[in-house]
């Protein structure tokens, strides 16, 4: 077959920037690790074995195959969140969240934390953009924590599984009882029980045994949970500062309320890093004076006073103001509305611009790009909730902007390689993702956060502007953020530069190169054959199909059943009937059912990439 | 006076640029209704061609506008600009349907009418709706206390 070079095809959707800077930027750091969201273990949605019946050898092995291959994927989700969690409610300066990956009891005190970091922020914020946001960490500690409660119950089921396991080695196979790990995530309360470990099915034993392996060791009768270490009486830099609690006749180094009597309670206090955080109080106004040790900077809690600011290293307080930062002499250096803006990695200035991306390219109009704010969205990753996979082309709905090519690029891929994207977008753990490109050949990573253009900034949902929420998950109210995620890595500045840039047309080739690194070929439609499409797909590849440019007549076009100037991506191919649908990026509105000629008419290239 | 071959060639190369921006210029149209009285900002959304918008619940892809004959409100035939709406409800992607519509036309999708206030054919085209319906804020509640 004859490759085809298709020219000057001038897409609205597909406009090639002729002038677009070449990609900038370092180069690759190491891929990132799998984080054990990836394919389902071949018979993670089947009930557990009964035990009903006495077992045949073949048929304990099998089955102790299958529970080990779920208990590692469990294992490893539920290690997973607990780390998130945990990392999460550390970068806050939440004391009990740094214990929060020994198990789902000290996950249940983070999300209180969280709950109390709210209350606070709400309780005192200067705006609503700041309330809003701590509603969203704590119905994301909120989540974690079900889904936590939801993994040890699993867990328990598995144990249940083990011991009939056992019993079945031995030629008893009946009457298993509940046992192993169950004790120890005792925590875990109602969920929607073992239906989870099916349903979420990721991860085949090969794949997540990485993961299981690196994954905190998980509570158990062999693995007990740590002593919990004995608050230190003295902090220094690196110590927890976790419920010290002074009484009147106690002093230390004039740790004083205002009124001059001796400070009650403090918990939560941080200190690492040479910055001083102070989490969660129990006295609403009061004075610490003087601590010692220096401390670099502090971060006040909303509700306490400055102190006085007398020499060596004060920690001080300043009422109302969450997260005003004092220097070692108490002075004020920021004071920020929210705590996230000093804790959390800072990307701001990183955020790629999208105020030109209505622009015409050669007749100007409308060039205030849309009325949006950047602002953190409520979401995940991914959310394998009660789907059977993490990531599907139902999580992608191009929206507001001309970058069908890309999104079409990442549909297509998401529909012969779901778990090659999953393993090419990591999540960090701390509110940002770190997503592996290609420049040729070599990986290159972008990292973004969590914020995005939002058309309402103020709300605690916000909306985002440009590629919308993939599928939503009912049972833990989430929403599917990856291909949003994607497309801001794709737009940094760092990387193409602004959403401007991808915004206004490209090429399918390119797009597919970058996400792959692997070359892609592009063919003439009236060259390529459903047969020949059929090999494509069954070898694996991605494929990315433009429709013809506007201005064209046509049934199809004239009947609305394709787009001009876009990028669709193969869907499905039917042999028997001799017809393909081609799947739209908005998330509707397929080019269903075109016969062979149709297809060769009204398509006008064919972008073929290997993937891996 | 005579003018250098190169300049003469900029020259040349500046009137066919001017050539093509007039060409250009002239395929660019506008087909325009006045606006829905009371439209805002807030109620009015334009669609790239060959992208969609989000107004409320509604997904509305934009495509294939081109000129053609069409049935006015009033029942008098018009030549003009027309474009497909390709729509679809948050509430499952087979919640959708298409139309084809012209500048004065109003639509009822789900719970929202809206106004085709403008087709605009360019190289990348568009199409300015106004909303009669607001959307409803998504607004949910804070998660309860534990």
């Amino acid at each position: 077959m004859k490759t085809a070079n298709v020219g000057l095809l001038l897409l609205s959707c597909l406009v090639a920037h002729a002038w677009q800077a070449a990609a900038q930027g370092t180069a690759a750091d190491a891929e990132p690790s799998i984080h054990g969201r990836t394919q389902p273990p071949p018979d993670a949605g089947k009930p557990p074995a009964q035990p009903s019946r006495r077992a045949s050898a073949g048929d304990c092995a099998a089955a102790a195959q299958d529970a080990a291959a779920l208990r590692a994927y469990e294992g490893a989700k539920l290690a997973w969140n607990l780390r998130r969690i945990s990392n999460v409610g550390e970068s806050y300066g939440l004391a009990p969240c740094k214990d929060a990956q020994a198990g789902v009891d000290k996950a249940s005190a983070c999300r209180a934390a969280f709950d109390a970091l709210y209350d606070a922020e709400c309780g005192t914020a200067q705006d609503d953009a700041a309330c809003a946001a701590a509603k969203n960490e704590k119905s994301e500690a909120a989540l974690l924590d079900s889904q936590n409660a939801r993994l040890s119950n699993d867990l328990r089921t598995r144990a249940k599984e083990r011991a009939a396991l056992a019993a079945c080695s031995q030629g008893a196979a009946a009457g298993a009882q509940g046992g192993g790990e169950s004790g120890a995530l005792s925590s875990g309360g109602a969920s929607s029980g073992g239906s989870g470990s099916g349903a979420r099915s990721a991860g085949s034993a090969a794949q997540v045994a990485p993961m299981a392996a690196a994954a905190p060791a998980l509570p158990g009768p062999s693995n007990p949970p740590p002593s919990p270490a004995p608050a230190p009486q003295f902090p220094s830099l690196g110590d927890i500062w976790n419920s010290v609690t002074k009484t009147a006749s106690d002093t230390w180094n004039g740790v004083t309320d205002t009124a001059g009597k001796v400070v009650s309670t403090v918990t939560g206090a941080v200190v690492s890093g040479g910055k001083a955080v102070v989490g969660a109080v129990t006295s609403t106004a009061y004075t610490i004076a003087k601590l010692p040790f220096n401390v670099g900077t502090a971060i006040a809690k909303a509700g306490s006073t400055l102190s006085n600011n007398a020499g060596g290293g004060v920690l001080g307080f300043l009422k109302g103001a969450a997260g005003t930062i004092l220097n070692a002499t108490g002075q004020i250096l920021q004071a920020p509305w929210r705590i996230s803006k000093y804790i959390l990695p800072s990307l701001n200035s990183n955020h790629p611009d999208f105020t030109n991306v209505d622009c015409e390219l050669l007749f100007v109009f409308n060039c205030n790009g849309p009325k949006a704010k950047y602002a953190r969205v409520k979401g995940e990753l991914f959310v394998p909730g009660n789907y059977s996979v993490a990531v599907t082309t139902d999580d992608i709905r191009q929206t507001d902007i001309g970058d069908c090519y890309f999104m079409s690029s990442m549909a297509a891929i998401a529909e012969t390689h779901p778990g090659w994207l999953v393993n090419h977008i990591h999540d960090n753990g701390n509110q940002t993702y770190t997503v592996t490109f290609f420049d040729g050949a070599s990986p290159r990573t972008v990292t973004v956060n969590n914020e995005f253009p939002v058309s309402n900034p103020k709300d605690a949902n916000p909306n985002p502007v440009f590629a919308y929420f993939g599928r939503h998950d009912a049972g833990t109210n989430q929403n599917v953020i990856w291909p949003m995620v994607m497309e801001k890595a794709y737009a940094e500045k760092s990387f193409n530069g602004s959403y401007n840039w991808i915004g206004n047309g490209g090429w399918p080739d390119q797009a597919l190169n970058t996400l792959t690194g692997k070359k892609t070929v592009v063919y003439s439609p009236g060259s390529v054959t459903f047969d020949q499409l059929a090999k494509w797909l069954g070898d694996g590849n991605a494929v990315v199909i433009a429709s013809t440019p506007g201005g064209g007549d046509g049934e199809w076009y004239d009947d609305g059943k394709i787009a001009h100037s876009h990028a669709y991506f193969l869907k499905s191919l039917n042999l028997k009937t001799r017809t393909i649908t081609m799947g739209n990026p908005w998330g509707h509105h397929d080019a269903e059912n075109l016969t062979e000629k149709e297809f060769q008419q009204n398509v006008s290239g064919v972008y073929v990439n290997p993937v891996e | 006076m005579s003018i250098p071959l190169n300049s003469r060639a900029e020259l040349w190369a500046a009137a066919a640029c001017l050539a093509a921006w007039a060409c250009l210029a002239a395929c660019n149209r506008v087909d325009a209704v006045p606006d829905l009285p009371g439209a805002t900002d807030e109620s009015t959304l334009r669609i790239q061609e060959a992208s969609q918008g989000h107004y409320g619940n509604l997904f509305i892809g934009v495509g294939n506008i081109k000129r053609s004959e069409y049935t006015d409100e009033a029942g008098a035939k018009k030549t003009g600009l027309t474009a497909w709406l390709f729509i679809a409800n948050d509430s499952g992607p087979k919640n959708e349907t298409k139309i084809n519509v012209h500048p004065g036309q109003k639509v009822t999708a789900g719970a929202y009418t809206f106004l085709v206030q403008e087709i605009r054919k360019a190289k990348r085209g568009s199409v300015c709706l106004q909303f009669e319906t607001t959307p409803a804020p998504q607004k949910t509640p804070p998660p309860s206390k534990p």
